[in-house]
């Protein structure tokens, strides 16, 4: 026990960052089947209004802070040093904090529930709405307490990232041949080191509000509550692409092994990344075309907003061209890869769909915007972390995960989270609005409500069974092997689990594809002339 | 050249351009944090309440108190390899320790003359900058405090020395905040 507590191995706080992450994904996940189990028909009163509000507030904030973040973080911390052939992050002291400020965090958000009422302003607690004379329980308080100890976490861990990239990669490993995962993964620990704060200086003005009687956000008094709106989405736009850009770096990783040919376009993945990260600064007001900010501003924000989707189809176009061609192999995690291209860019041209403002105006606030950050969220990043979880498990405990449970596994969660969110686009365009906890019979309401529950409980079912095969493989899995994919980046050439020290001899590399030149020392990448 | 770590990692950075791009980044996290408590203090700047409550040399005064520290850990960093830096050290963190009693002296100052975080939103932006930053002034002081327990066990070699170069960063980063305080809430307002 002790040996986790003070543990400074990226390898053991990688996996304590999945492990508690996986905790809270059950409990906000369980929030949403309590949200569901609601809806599912006109007029029930089985959650009341109050609860309601506190059920959807604590879900996103759960899913986005304590789900997504760290099960990517892990990923990140764990891989990290692998793929580049080190033997340790750069300040591993403040990686382990990192970690235990997150789940700090965790715990002083859900200690509200035992302290007079969880947060109920939403995970977006819009002042003034998340003020005093509004939001009377202690739960805002410690929401905006326990989101300053988690915002604290991913910054200390994408300061040792940064600086791990940046120095100790292997000999020959240059920025140019460092795995895409570690490029999304750098990219995304800078744009946390610069969105991050954002989100601590509003929690710290709403705190100064409402344990201090400040006047930040109280326009009566001459304080101005759009300045909440404007620091929260100057965080929490560029926020979407630090949940996704690590899922993107996974995406690259995955189908390439799967399709047994080198990415296509690897110099475009890569800038179109830094790309999104510039952009990503300059949509937020995308969030706010709902307030009169004038035709300048948003047709601004909207142009921005429409040209972000560019370097993120450039993408999409890479990994399919990647695949054209090769000789596929559908593993499980090859499975979730090619489905994450179609749900995730489902969730994108819904999101270019709301660049328009006159869309926006008619749609914000619906239930379309739900299906649209669900399908980015969940079809996109979710379904990466599956692939992920099934690729790289094997390396991480030396057993194989189950491939017939995880067909089941897969075959339930996709049919389970289309028929969950796909009806949702049609709820919103119908004028159902978000964040009620009930709605009247109207035409079609109903019984498209019903069919998005009953598809929740048997995603729900999707992910039980991932749990199940979780378990059983950790103990009765298949012996994995070195390298059980042959696979091309440097994580799969020690071994499975890696030991303590990752790599007796650090290689030197001389591609991109340095266990690949290993295993082929007659037609390495360098030899035949491929990029590298 | 390639150097390696205690774990075996190849280093293509010597520890002090690690340490140094570690706070780099951390004080550009800062930054964006200070300047987005500064952007809301103009937003809610009030020259006619700053007249009447900030008093400009006592303003003065607490610029001075980080600028000597400030300059004090610069002599800190750039001292010879021979030379012992706990004295500059020691400067710099009895001035910080000063400016700490002096703006809690001045808050009090501020609370009773009424002007309080409830009083109005230049109120609210004027304490919660201040106060953030000086609590960032008494982390420097707390590390600049471990630094010198430090120093006294274990000679100043290499590693000390670039612990020193990243706690020198962060001490001009603070000051330089400072600055920027002492420019918008008491010259612009006040001259």
């Amino acid at each position: 026990m002790t040996d986790w507590i003070f543990s400074l191995d990226h390898k053991r706080v990688g996996r304590l960052y999945m492990v508690v992450a996986l905790v809270f994904a059950l409990i906000g996940g369980l929030e949403a089947m309590a949200m569901r189990a609601q809806l599912a028909l006109p007029n029930l009163k089985f959650i009341g209004p109050e609860l309601y509000n506190q059920l959807f507030t604590m879900h996103g904030t759960t899913m986005i802070f304590l789900v997504v973040m760290p099960l990517l973080t892990g990923f990140g911390v764990y891989l990290t040093p692998l793929m580049i052939g080190a033997n340790g992050v750069a300040f591993p002291r403040l990686s382990a904090l990192a970690c235990w400020l997150q789940l700090a965090g965790g715990i002083l958000l859900y200690a509200s529930f035992f302290a007079g009422g969880a947060p109920d302003a939403g995970w977006f607690a819009y002042a003034p709405l998340s003020e005093k004379a509004f939001s009377a329980s202690p739960g805002v308080d410690y929401w905006a307490a326990g989101l300053l100890l988690v915002t604290a976490g991913p910054i200390c861990s994408a300061i040792s990232l940064i600086v791990t990239i940046a120095a100790y990669r292997a000999q020959g490993m240059t920025m140019a041949r460092v795995p895409l995962f570690v490029w999304m993964t750098f990219v995304t620990s800078i744009m946390i080191v610069f969105a991050l704060p954002a989100l601590a200086a509003a929690l710290i003005m709403l705190l100064a509000d409402r344990q201090l009687n400040g006047l930040f956000f109280n326009a009566v008094r001459g304080g101005a509550p759009l300045i909440w709106q404007h620091y929260f989405w100057f965080f929490g736009h560029p926020e979407v692409y630090i949940m996704v850009l690590p899922a993107f770096g996974m995406i690259s990783e995955i189908i390439p092994v799967f399709s047994r040919k080198p990415i296509f376009g690897y110099g475009f993945v890569a800038s179109s990344t830094v790309a999104i990260a510039f952009l990503s600064y300059g949509v937020w007001v995308h969030h706010m075309f709902a307030v009169n900010l004038g035709p300048f501003v948003i047709s601004i924000f909207s142009a921005a907003s429409m040209l972000i989707a560019v370097p993120t189809g450039v993408k999409i176009f890479s990994w399919i061209a990647t695949m054209l061609g090769g000789s596929i192999r559908f593993t499980t995690a090859m499975l979730f890869a090619t489905a994450f291209l179609l749900e995730f860019t489902i969730g994108g041209l819904s999101g270019v769909a709301f660049a328009a403002v006159p869309v926006d105006w008619q749609m914000t606030d619906t239930y379309f915007v739900v299906a649209h950050f669900h399908y980015v969220l969940f079809g996109g990043t979710a379904f990466a972390l599956l692939a992920g979880a099934y690729y790289w498990f094997p390396k991480m405990t030396g057993r194989m995960m189950d491939e017939t449970l995880g067909k089941w596994n897969f075959w339930i969660v996709v049919l389970g989270f289309n028929l969950t969110f796909f009806v949702q686009h049609f709820l919103g365009l119908r004028g159902m609005p978000r964040r009620v906890y009930t709605y009247p019979d109207l035409p079609w309401l109903g019984a498209l409500n019903l069919i998005s529950t009953f598809g929740a409980g048997i995603l729900a079912l999707g992910v039980l069974l991932f749990c199940v095969n979780l378990l059983v493989s950790l103990f009765f899995g298949a012996e994995a092997g070195d390298d059980p994919w042959d696979a091309w980046t440097l994580e799969w050439s020690t071994t499975s689990p890696p030991q303590a020290l990752n790599f007796k001899n650090v290689p030197v590399v001389e591609g991109r594809r340095p266990l690949w030149d290993a295993k082929h020392p007659e037609t390495t990448d360098a030899s035949v002339g491929a990029a590298g | 050249m390639m150097r390696q770590d205690d774990r075996g990692s190849r280093m293509m950075w010597d520890a002090r351009a690690r340490a140094n791009l570690g706070m780099g980044m951390f004080l550009i996290a800062s930054g964006v944090l200070f300047g987005l408590l500064l952007i809301a203090f103009i937003s809610f700047r009030d020259a006619a309440l700053a007249a009447q409550n900030l008093n400009l040399q006592m303003g003065a005064l607490l610029t001075a108190l980080l600028v000597l520290s400030a300059f004090a850990l610069w002599r800190a960093r750039n001292s010879k390899p021979a030379a012992d830096p706990r004295p500059w050290l020691l400067t710099g963190a009895v001035s910080g320790t000063v400016f700490l009693i002096a703006q809690a002296y001045d808050f009090r100052r501020l609370i009773s003359r009424n002007l309080t975080v409830a009083q109005s939103p230049f109120g609210s932006a004027y304490f919660t900058l201040a106060g953030i930053h000086a609590l960032s002034v008494l982390a420097g002081v707390i590390i600049l405090a471990m630094l010198l327990a430090l120093g006294r066990r274990i000679e100043f070699g290499e590693r000390r020395a670039d612990a020193l170069s990243a706690v020198a960063l962060y001490w001009y980063f603070t000051s330089a905040v400072w600055l920027l305080i002492f420019g918008v809430a008491y010259l612009w307002s006040l001259l």
